[in-house]
């Protein structure tokens, strides 16, 4: 009877423990981190591999995604020779899960971006746009990744479209290709919620738009996006949705850190983290930004100048030049303040110096301007400093001054050397700093042209090969009678 | 389009970025300090790098040194 009741004793004790053993909860911790704008800076790669390593040694499962916006912002990945090939290579060596089309993603071209997805070895989703061609760029709308413990993670993604329907690019970049509404679209893949543990918007809508999209979709568990530079400091869920971004030029990234209890997020926590300051850094990557940095590509030679280009005449006619030689534009200003060396020295013209002549990233907006609103950017201009300010290309001009020094009147030129008449209406180009910084009329609000000033230059004098700018000068001053 | 810095209204080109919002702004309203020095919020207390693109409606805040001057000295064309 005692032995009876000993082995009773162990097997009630064995069931106890295996059925507690058998009703653990099964908890899974998942680190999601998303870089977003990341514009071709390089220069941090080292310390986001050290940082996504040391997650990896310490978590199970992590993924590391992109939201967009991979190119554009340094030429030392925009003029490589095979443009945005520094930027892809980093990311494989980081090791990138996941990345989707920012608006940039176009600025190289189609034909370069697909070398760029086929050089990337980790998938570019986007759900609202493809190609007409079947050449062309068919992006899968969505991942679902499985984890090794059969944890399924989905990502979805829609790119931000400008209201005349197009992402933030220049229009040439974007033929042959149907873009749809993202916020109208993405509804369609709510879909995945069923069959995802974690569901997640990749987006490039802007962080207003991803909350706007928290609002209407509550089958998100978060929204990682780009494209506003939106840096969040305090987390916050919108309708249980956890909206995050991470500034821009890979100073920091967003960490997510999802827990789920049996398959169910029980918890989110989200968290801007510091590359810039991340004490670490992977000795590879360093003598691979190095290499990169070394700056071979911005010492290419891109034209002649046959004497000195010297002082701002003729500086600033060579930029204004750049900027009318795009199609769109006939007449083109450049201020004083954005010509930031004094001479071109006869010889050699290298990218490099087109970066030093013009460093600010100022993009050119076309306006529509009569001659009267031109003469009021004049005006303006002109009596700040009673000086010259804006060089000029399609036209010239002079200022007849008044015995204050001020501008009294002025008159515009063609090129045939005709006098412009008030009411005609000229295509402009004008720097986005004349356009936000000078006091001037002008009916027209305008609209990028998303190609900077000094990308318009490098073009041009590609282009000329040749160019001599001695004795030009376009924009006169005398005292009126 | 037309974007909001300290909820005034604002109309800037398509494709304008934060710092170009601002710098309207400043211009606007002759402030007469850097406008490039400005940290850039939204309406929702997050900071917006200079280079942020904008949506229409979108609504940015920065610190205004001195009071606005009711009257609209700049005349829309």
């Amino acid at each position: 009877m005692a032995r009876f009741i000993s082995l009773l004793t162990v097997f009630l004790t064995f069931a106890f423990f295996s059925s507690v053993a058998g009703n653990q909860p099964d908890t899974t911790t998942l680190i999601i981190v998303s870089a977003n704008d990341m514009h071709a800076k390089i220069d941090n790669f080292p310390k986001l591999k050290a940082l996504i390593d040391e997650i990896r040694q310490k978590n199970e499962y992590v993924l590391l995604v992109s939201a967009g916006d991979m190119f554009t912002g340094n030429p030392v990945v925009d003029q490589y020779p095979d443009k945005g090939f520094p930027m892809i290579d980093l990311m494989n060596k980081t090791g990138f899960d996941l990345g989707i089309f920012g608006n940039h993603e176009f600025d190289y071209g189609q034909e370069t971006l697909k070398k760029r997805i086929e050089q990337a070895a980790f998938p570019l989703i986007s759900a609202n746009f493809k190609s007409t061609d079947p050449e062309g760029i068919h992006p899968t709308p969505y991942k679902v990744f499985t984890m090794s413990n059969g944890l399924k993670v989905g990502f979805v993604s829609v790119i931000q479209l400008n209201p005349a329907g197009l992402p933030d690019s220049h229009p040439s970049k974007l033929t042959g290709i149907e873009f749809t509404n993202g916020l109208e679209k993405i509804r369609e893949f709510r879909y995945l919620r069923d069959s995802c543990h974690v569901f997640v918007g990749l987006t490039h809508l802007g962080f207003e738009d991803d909350v706007k999209l928290a609002e209407d979709l509550r089958e998100f568990d978060l929204i990682l996006g780009g494209h506003s530079h939106t840096t969040v400091k305090n987390p916050v869920e919108y309708n249980g949705v956890l909206v995050m971004q991470a500034g821009s030029g890979l100073k920091n990234v967003s960490k997510i850190t999802v827990k789920l209890v049996n398959g169910k997020v029980v918890s989110k926590k989200a968290e801007t983290v510091s590359v810039v300051n991340y004490p670490g850094q992977d000795s590879i990557l360093v003598k691979d930004v190095e290499r990169y940095n070394d700056n071979k590509e911005l010492n290419q030679v891109i034209g002649v100048a046959l004497s000195d280009i010297d002082g701002s005449d003729e500086l600033g006619s060579l930029m204004a030049d750049g900027i009318t030689h795009l199609d769109e534009i006939t007449v083109a200003f450049q201020n004083a303040g954005g010509i930031r060396i004094d001479k071109l020295a006869q010889g050699n013209i290298t990218i490099k110096d087109m970066y030093k002549l013009d460093p600010f990233g100022n993009e050119i907006i076309l306006l529509r301007m009569n001659g009267l609103e031109i003469k009021s950017l004049i005006e303006e201009s002109f009596n700040r400093e009673k000086l010259i300010d804006l060089q000029v290309s399609g036209l010239t001009y002079r200022v007849f001054t008044g015995t204050d020094g001020k501008a009294a009147s002025i008159k515009l030129y063609l090129p045939d050397g005709s006098e412009a008449d008030d009411n005609s209406v000229f295509a402009v180009g004008l720097s986005s700093y004349i356009v936000s910084s000078y006091n001037f009329s002008h009916r027209d609000e305008g609209k990028t042209l998303y190609t900077t000033t000094a990308q318009a230059l490098i073009n041009f004098i590609s282009e000329r090969k040749e160019i001599d700018y001695k004795g030009v000068k376009r924009a006169f001053t005398e005292p009126a009678r | 389009m037309t974007v909001y810095v300290n909820n005034i209204s604002l109309p800037v080109f398509d494709g304008a970025t934060a710092i170009d919002a601002v710098r309207l702004f400043h211009t606007r309203f002759s402030v007469g300090v850097s406008p490039d020095c400005e940290e850039i919020y939204d309406s929702y207390g997050n900071k917006v790098e200079p280079d942020g693109r904008l949506l229409p409606e979108s609504k940015l805040f920065i610190k205004f040194p001195i009071s606005i001057n009711p009257s609209d000295p700049w005349q829309d064309s």
